[in-house]
């Protein structure tokens, strides 16, 4: 079965399934309004990024669904942002906006950024940001900017990072989602 | 798997023979990789039933038309040129909204391409779209961020069919392919440039001065940077070009006032055009940029180095 990637309308959504690709799994891109509806066709699902806001429009809620049916998931920026929402924490536009490059710091590595160094240089493209995580989540990362850049919830298989691992500036971004694909 | 080019050529080249089938197709051609590698396997698929038809706009750099004709006809394919600069910069007169430009040229190059497919009775049009082209316009949730001539620029009605053999595909993929075809490195190495070409690299209004203008400007910064990249100076960047602002600001020249065009020099790194972080290029070799297109173009004051990455910018500036 494929890897379902949720399309947020992402500019990325597709560089996910390439990255995906690369890493030697099959991805299918579904868009977001189909997604509960594929659940059972697929292994684990990223939710992309996209550029509508949790705090001000209406979302399903992917996030509960795909828990439910215990299928391992990774959030991307308003991927992540969404299982922050809708699982019971928190997402505020944040005091700063951070585009381009941002220095990631890991606070531990977890599951997902497993073998990932101190430092490393991260893309982001977003303004709101997670502030209070959902009930069982650990945060892993934080940047100068924004005070969750990764969260898990590791018994659930639930992953979220706010910024964009599947970009080719993104510094071991094939091994966070080479992480998060052995969980499948 | 990592994308293989070998096995991307026998599947594509397949599924053009069977979209396209015993019909004719015309393909357009800019002589950058993606559509110089749609060309290739077009022909592979099709045979004698493909022409490819090059646009001259007016807005290609310098001797590009000439190049691309030759480099192309060692790869084997035979260039139709057109020549239709004139009814560009007609169309694009008074048009100074990037949106409204690209519409504009999107139209533009569908009219040069439908006369040819008249008159020879083509069905299909084959692209060398490729992802970014038709993620960047925008569909369904996603937003758009410029349209593509080639996608977002289309005209809603059009008699032909498209054919999209590399729309999956990034341009180091696409690079990946031309040099399996064994394309000359001057095609598959060849930095991107945009299909509205230097339409986008004058901000507002276009006029053949412009045009003129910038296209020397962007001959400098490619000698430059390939002359600074060749001695080791700098890393070969992805995409390096100079682009023309609508501002005017105040010099000093041989003890006279002068009151000239604004200059924006662009070099940036990437792999996919996805993202992209600005070239650290050294002071010296900016500082020759600098001079010489001072010196040799009359109608420049000024020019700036853009340090911004993608995001939060495009690497074009339009």
């Amino acid at each position: 079965m494929a890897i379902l990637i949720v399309d947020m309308g992402s500019q990325y959504t597709h560089v996910i399934w390439r990255a995906v690709r690369d890493l030697g799994r099959e991805g299918k891109i579904v868009p977001k309004e189909a997604a509960a509806s594929k659940l059972s066709d697929s292994d684990a699902l990223i939710l992309s990024g996209g550029p509508s806001s949790v705090t001000t429009d209406q979302f399903y809620n992917i996030p509960a669904q795909i828990k439910k049916a215990g299928r391992p998931m990774l959030g991307v920026c308003l991927g992540h942002q969404l299982i922050a929402h809708t699982l019971g924490g928190k997402v505020v536009k944040g005091k700063s906006a951070e585009y381009g490059i941002s220095k990631i710091e890991v606070d531990r590595q977890g599951v997902i950024l497993d073998g990932l160094p101190k430092a490393f240089n991260a893309w982001v493209s977003h303004f709101d940001e997670v502030v209070k995580m959902p009930g069982g989540f650990v945060a892993l990362a934080h940047s100068e900017t924004c005070g969750i850049e990764a969260m898990e919830n590791a018994k659930k298989k639930i992953f979220s990072v706010q910024f964009h691992p599947e970009v080719w500036h993104t510094e071991h971004g094939e091994r966070i989602l080479g992480n998060f694909l052995r969980q499948v | 798997m990592p994308f293989d080019p070998g096995e991307f050529i026998g599947k594509s080249v397949d599924s053009i023979r069977a979209a396209v089938g015993k019909k004719k197709a015309i393909i357009a051609v800019s002589g950058g990789v993606d559509s110089s590698v749609a060309a290739v396997l077009a022909s592979r698929a099709l045979g004698r039933n493909i022409r490819c038809v090059f646009v001259d706009t007016g807005l290609m750099r310098k001797g590009e038309a000439l190049q691309v004709k030759s480099a192309l006809g060692r790869a084997g394919v035979q260039l139709r040129v057109v020549d239709a600069s004139k009814s560009f910069f007609a169309a694009l007169r008074g048009a100074e909204e990037p949106e409204k430009k690209r519409k504009i040229i999107g139209k533009m190059f569908i009219q040069v391409f439908e006369e040819e497919a008249n008159k020879w009775g083509a069905a299909y049009l084959v692209q060398g779209t490729i992802a970014p082209d038709w993620i960047e316009s925008g569909g369904g949730s996603r937003k758009k961020i410029k349209s593509h001539h080639n996608v977002g620029g289309l005209p809603k009605e059009m008699r032909m069919k498209l054919c999209e053999p590399l729309r999956d595909l990034y341009k180091h993929e696409v690079r990946m392919v031309a040099r399996e075809l064994k394309l000359p490195p001057e095609i598959s190495e060849r930095q991107p440039f945009p299909g509205p070409g230097l339409a986008v690299r004058i901000v507002g209004e276009i006029t053949p001065e412009k045009a003129e203008i910038v296209r020397g400007a962007c001959a400098i910064v490619e000698e430059e940077l390939e002359s600074a990249s060749a001695s080791g100076k700098i890393e070969h960047p992805w995409q390096y070009f100079a682009a023309l602002l609508p501002t005017k600001t105040v010099g000093v020249r041989g003890d006279e006032r002068s009151y000239q065009y604004t200059v924006v020099v662009r070099a940036v790194r990437s792999l996919d055009g996805m993202t992209a972080n600005f070239s650290h290029i050294p002071p010296e070799v900016l500082q020759k940029i600098s001079t010489r297109i001072t010196n040799e173009i009359r109608s420049v004051g000024r020019v700036l180095y853009d340090i911004t990455n993608k995001p939060p910018a495009t690497v074009e500036l339009e």
